[in-house]
């Protein structure tokens, strides 16, 4: 495997179609809404830099498509990644209902190592509507984070900037340590040659 | 957001009629929604005002004005403007009613903040970057003499191409141009006032007022000979000195410069239509603008501003001495006008809301007063205030720098030091960011980022690389145009395709399946491979084509031929497609036509009241599921277009974010829903018509290899379509389990064909027809797409084999990032009149029923050395091919896919003949584990006519 000179997030994004996937990560990167993203064919990923704990991090953010028919495509999106966020539309009780099988299929198809400790991030989205149209109750939906080890739950509107960026950071801080410790097995490849420093002197 | 605009350049005419130039600055050049980005600052970009303005004492000022600073737009802050008769006023910038108070250190900062003004004798370069990729801004990036840069300048596309109109008359102007877009109407405006020169090394780099030497170091220093240089210098691989269209507009700026009354006429045409110009500033007027502001002037100024501290930038103007006899001249002229040299900020410090803080900007520029570049530390701009300068300086620099360095023909990413010492960062990088950079371990860091960038450096090698190949392509037209004209001209037969196109390197070593096949063999064996591509077929042709039934009298074959080259004119889709489709029948007469409209309508209102007319069907689970499903999507599928996008009905589910529907939305959503009881009925129920579109691609492909092989191509596709219903009954898959309801996708893929039809019915009916060549796509055990992406793994391996290499090390041989393409036919890929034209040569059939590999196929090669270059991962290929989105000349790639067809065919017939003759094909080379005969999938693919030239191969 590569040397990565900084840290690298992986950060997978599933869910439903039509859950706000593709809003929540356009949102958090581009700080931008429409109502008119196309549904997401294939996968597509962002990136963006924060600081966690006072490290420089990049985070990677996939964005995958929702129905289920793709989901064979999954494995090579999701090899390697240190969080998994799984979205669902508090006003549709199936997205929320299918959130089991979504991280049931990330665990398998991303074999990642300590499947019990891997983080997830559950975000319960589109909470701007109006409240009848609600159908999951916060009380429901952290019950079920509760028992799946006590996943971190989120109630977001990526249409109207709600708690996104704060879902995220709590995203990047989680993959974050998971990375740490993967990263155990490679030694910190940045190296500062004194040498070149000094060409930086005269660099006129 | 338009009326803001228009409103806005109202104001400024309105403004120009009451205001004599004398006491008034002039308003040269003005873009609304130029966003500054504020990197560090939660708030997002701010939009504002980028304008250029002449003051009375003829100075140039560039400025930006956050909208925030003009309220409403309204007329006085713009009076506010006229007032500053001051010659000390470097600012026209009309200060908010009510500014802000201006507290240091506080972390929330204000759009004012940003504003910016600055005189242009003052800017050192200008970086500019075309609306290209996939976000669609266009970009500049300000460096001043000092060092500093001004934050970067986002030009929304929109506003820019679309929405206004000078850049219509702009297009007149200079004809053979790109549409013009803010960034580049700047350069152009600024053209006629300063003299600016296009780097040549360096792609959308201009120098402002550049020294001889600095000229000479972006190879531009003395003027190019030939009236077209780029031409020259372009048609060689990897020269660093191609470049894109518009950056290539800005090399021709040199031959520009001697003609200044062309150049001010053409300014005066801007201005013109930017509605901004004075009216009583004749052409002329431009022409000695130009002398304006000069080198003398502006070493007048430094010294003054030595004196006062305004600018501590020395040893860079002293390589600026040197001057060509042209400007020396406009340096005579400019003499006479001489005014301090100024970088005022905007800063807001009164609330009388007229005075600029002059004294704000003498205190920013004392301090770097009389000290070397390379010692002081640049006092920060405002703009910056709020984080690290010097980040942000790298921040917005750093794209830049990367971006130069993709330019440079391969640079070796180790570190940054790498970047640092190469000689062009010396001349690009301002020293003292430089230095900077070398002391801070945090910049030194942020350049490493360069990492992930890679994804971002192949994109601009591919822009490079664009601009040679179109050249080549050009050539390669005139060539070809020049031959069959009959003038058989000899230069036609160098040009083999891409040949030409690819690395020496590669052709030397390049080693596929299937041996030495290579394109090295194809160009010795002098197969000319060309494409054939025409006009679309013209309302005109079309009807000629009919006899006095309404029978078309060409066969079915030459007609698909014809589309297949050309496509056709879009008012006759609606008619065209309806035969490649399968709704009408090749031979049918008009009046069966009618006959047969009703049939399909009268069956399409028959599978409709299945559902539509049954409450207890729409009430059940699985209706209800599916349309949700299909709502959803629907409600986001190109809503662009102006067929699909009006919210004149409310959403009907209110389920999908609020956005509103319309009937065309509605009715798509009704085509799907039938389409699944369609699909759901076993064949034999289905009425297919005898020339119902092909069935199973493979099956009938095999069926045309074998025909070509005994000698029958000559009857085309004529024949295969007869032959192939019989296997359509034999096959017999259920198809319900296969498909299953709707896929995502789906609805990508009855958007165009409903709105080429127009109606419900014919549109049901099309997308039956597309549906039947490309539903394998959607079967649930996904065995459509990933037979396609085999194949066109085995095409890659034979074609390219290097690229096949570099995908499997990078860990991309799944090919999943040309998916997207493969699934909807690249409708996410191209602009929506470009689909409707790829679609219907995709339709016709005529060399291959899976010409979209090809497609696929000749955009890989167009991006193939970008990729082997500079992207090393599996995300950062789909990043790659994922932002090629709506940047992909639809033309290009098809004449391209076309000439791949006829490379594979050229390998393919060779493989076969020498197979057949028993020749030791591996005699040449022992260490390849070589494939004796074609892979299936690969015969299977070439089922059009043979071209004559392969054919005729000994």
């Amino acid at each position: 495997m590569a040397s990565r000179k900084k840290v690298l997030l992986k950060v997978i994004i599933l869910g439903e179609s039509g859950v706000g996937k593709t809003s929540l990560m356009n949102q958090y990167v581009n700080k931008k809404f429409s109502n008119q993203y196309k549904a997401t064919i294939g996968a597509d990923f962002l990136t963006k830099e924060v600081m966690v704990d006072d490290r420089l991090v990049t985070m990677q953010i996939w964005d995958t498509a929702g129905q289920e028919r793709f989901q064979s495509l999954g494995v090579a999106f999701y090899r390697g990644a240190d969080c998994c966020v799984l979205v669902y539309d508090v006003n549709n009780a199936k997205s929320f209902e299918t959130l089991d099988s979504w991280r049931d299929e990330f665990l398998i198809q991303a074999s990642p190592r300590g499947p019990e400790n891997f983080p997830f991030v559950v975000i319960g989205n589109k909470i701007d509507m109006e409240e009848s149209k609600r159908m999951i109750s916060q009380k429901r939906a952290m019950a079920w984070c509760q028992s799946k080890g006590n996943i971190p739950y989120f109630e977001t509107s990526a249409k109207e900037a709600i708690n996104v960026e704060q879902a995220f950071q709590t995203i990047a801080k989680n993959a974050l340590q998971q990375e740490v410790e993967v990263e155990i097995d490679f030694p910190d490849p940045i190296k500062i040659d004194s040498d070149t420093s000094k060409d930086f002197g005269c660099a006129c | 957001m338009s009326f803001e605009d228009d409103s806005l350049v109202a104001q400024m005419e309105e403004l120009e009629m009451h205001q004599s130039p004398s006491q008034q600055p002039t308003l040269l050049f003005a873009r609304p929604k130029v966003y500054v980005a504020t990197s560090m600052d939660n708030r997002g970009d701010i939009p504002g005002f980028l304008t250029l303005t002449e003051s009375t004492n003829k100075e140039y000022l560039l400025s930006w004005t956050p909208e925030a600073m003009i309220p409403d737009f309204d007329e006085e802050a713009y009076v506010d403007i006229s007032s500053q008769g001051d010659h000390e006023m470097t600012s026209f910038i009309p200060p908010p009613r009510s500014p802000p108070p201006l507290t240091k250190n506080r972390r929330s900062f204000q759009p004012s903040d940003y504003a910016v003004s600055v005189p242009i004798d003052q800017i050192y370069s200008i970086l500019v970057y075309p609306p290209r990729m996939r976000d669609r801004f266009g970009s500049i990036i300000v460096n001043l003499t000092g060092g500093a840069s001004l934050p970067a300048f986002m030009f929304l596309d929109e506003h820019s191409t679309h929405k206004h109109p000078p850049s219509q008359q702009q297009q007149q102007a200079t004809p053979a141009g790109p549409p013009t877009w803010g960034g580049q109407e700047l350069v152009d405006t600024m053209e006629g006032l300063v003299d600016i020169v296009g780097s040549a090394i360096e792609p959308g780099v201009y120098l402002v007022n550049a020294s001889h030497a600095d000229k000479v170091n972006h190879g531009c220093g003395t003027p190019p000979p030939s009236p077209l240089p780029h031409h020259s210098l372009g048609t060689r691989r990897g020269d660093v000195s191609t470049m894109d269209q518009d950056q290539q507009d800005q090399q021709r700026l040199y031959p520009r410069l001697d003609h200044e009354e062309v150049e001010g006429g053409a300014n005066t045409n801007n201005m013109a239509s930017l509605g901004t110009q004075s009216p009583s500033i004749p052409n002329t007027a431009f022409a000695t603008a130009t002398g304006a502001i000069t080198r003398e002037g502006m070493r007048r100024r430094r010294s003054i501003s030595n004196h006062d501290g305004s600018s501590g930038e020395t040893s860079a103007n002293e390589e600026r001495g040197q001057l060509l006899p042209q400007q020396q001249q406009q340096q005579q002229q400019g003499a006479a006008s001489s005014s301090l040299p100024r970088l005022s900020p905007v800063t807001v410090s009164s609330s009388s809301g007229t005075a600029i803080a002059t004294a704000t900007a003498t205190t920013a520029t004392a301090s770097t007063a009389g000290t070397s570049p390379h010692q002081r530390s640049r006092t920060p701009m405002p703009f910056e205030q709020h984080m690290d300068p010097l980040m942000s300086t790298v921040k917005e620099m750093r794209w830049n720098i990367l971006e130069r360095f993709s330019q440079v023909a391969r640079f070796s990413r180790e570190t940054a030091t790498n970047l640092l010492d190469h000689p062009l960062t010396k001349t690009i990088l301002p020293p003292h960011v430089q230095q900077r950079i070398a002391e801070s371990e945090a910049a030194r860091k942020m350049m490493e980022d360069y990492d992930s960038a890679r994804v971002y450096l192949a994109k601009w090698a591919a822009v490079v690389a664009d601009q040679s190949d179109r050249e080549r392509r050009e050539q390669r037209e005139m060539d070809r145009l020049g031959a069959s004209g009959g003038g058989g001209s000899s230069s036609s037969h160098h040009h083999h395709h891409h040949a030409g196109h690819r690395r020496i390197s590669d052709i030397e070593d390049e080693e596929g399946p299937l041996g030495a096949f290579n394109v090295l063999d194809l160009q010795m064996e002098g197969c000319n491979i060309q494409h054939t591509r025409t006009g679309p077929l013209t309302p005109m042709d079309w009807f000629s084509l009919m006899d006095e039934d309404g029978r078309l009298n060409e066969s079915e074959s030459k007609i698909r031929e014809r589309v297949f080259r050309g496509g056709v004119d879009h008012d006759i889709r609606i008619e065209v497609w309806k035969f490649f489709l399968g709704i009408y029948p090749w031979d049918s007469t008009e009046a069966e036509r009618v006959a047969i409209r009703a049939a399909k309508a009268e069956e399409y209102f028959r599978l409709k009241s299945e559902w539509f007319e049954h409450p207890e069907v729409q009430e059940s689970e699985g209706f209800q599921e599916q349309k949700l499903r299909i709502e959803k999507d629907v409600h986001r599928t190109d809503r662009t277009i102006s067929f699909f996008a009006s919210e004149t009905l409310p959403n009907p589910s209110g389920d999908f974010t609020g956005a509103g529907s319309n009937e065309n939305l509605e009715l798509l959503k009704d085509i799907l829903l039938t389409y699944n009881i369609w699909a759901a009925k076993p064949v034999a129920i289905r009425e297919l018509t005898k020339d119902q579109v092909e069935e199973e691609a493979e099956e009938e492909a095999k069926e045309e290899m074998e025909q070509r092989e005994e000698g029958q191509q000559a009857n085309g596709t004529g024949d295969k379509q007869k032959q192939k219903t019989k296997k359509e009954e034999d096959e017999e898959d259920p198809r319900a389990i296969h498909l299953e309801g709707y896929v995502q996708g789906m609805s990508d893929l009855l958007a165009p064909v409903f709105a080429v039809m127009g109606d419900e019915v014919m549109g049901f009916w099309a997308f039956v027809g597309l549906m039947e060549k490309t539903k394998r796509n959607f079967y649930k055990d996904q065995v459509g797409m990933q037979s396609q992406l085999e194949t066109l793994r085995t095409m890659i391996q034979i074609l390219d084999p290097k690229l096949y290499k570099h995908l499997e090390k990078c860990d991309a041989l799944n090919l999943f990032c040309c998916f997207r393409w493969l699934l909807i036919w690249f409708k996410r890929e191209f602009e929506w009149v470009d689909i409707m034209r790829l679609w219907e040569v995709l339709f016709s059939d005529h060399l291959s029923t899976q010409f979209q590999l090809f497609v696929a196929m000749a955009i890989l090669d167009k991006h193939r050395d970008a990729m082997m270059d500079h992207l090393e991962g599996f995300d950062e290929i789909l990043k790659y091919v994922n932002d090629l989105s709506m940047s992909i000349d639809l033309e290009e790639t098809l004449q391209n896919a076309e000439v791949m067809y006829r490379r594979l065919e050229c390998i393919a017939d060779k493989v076969q003949s020498e197979a057949a003759s028993g020749k030791a094909v591996a005699s040449s080379s022992s260490t390849t584990s070589r494939v004796k005969e074609l892979p299936q999938s690969i015969k299977d693919l070439l089922t059009g006519p043979p071209l004559v030239e392969c054919a005729d191969e000994p």
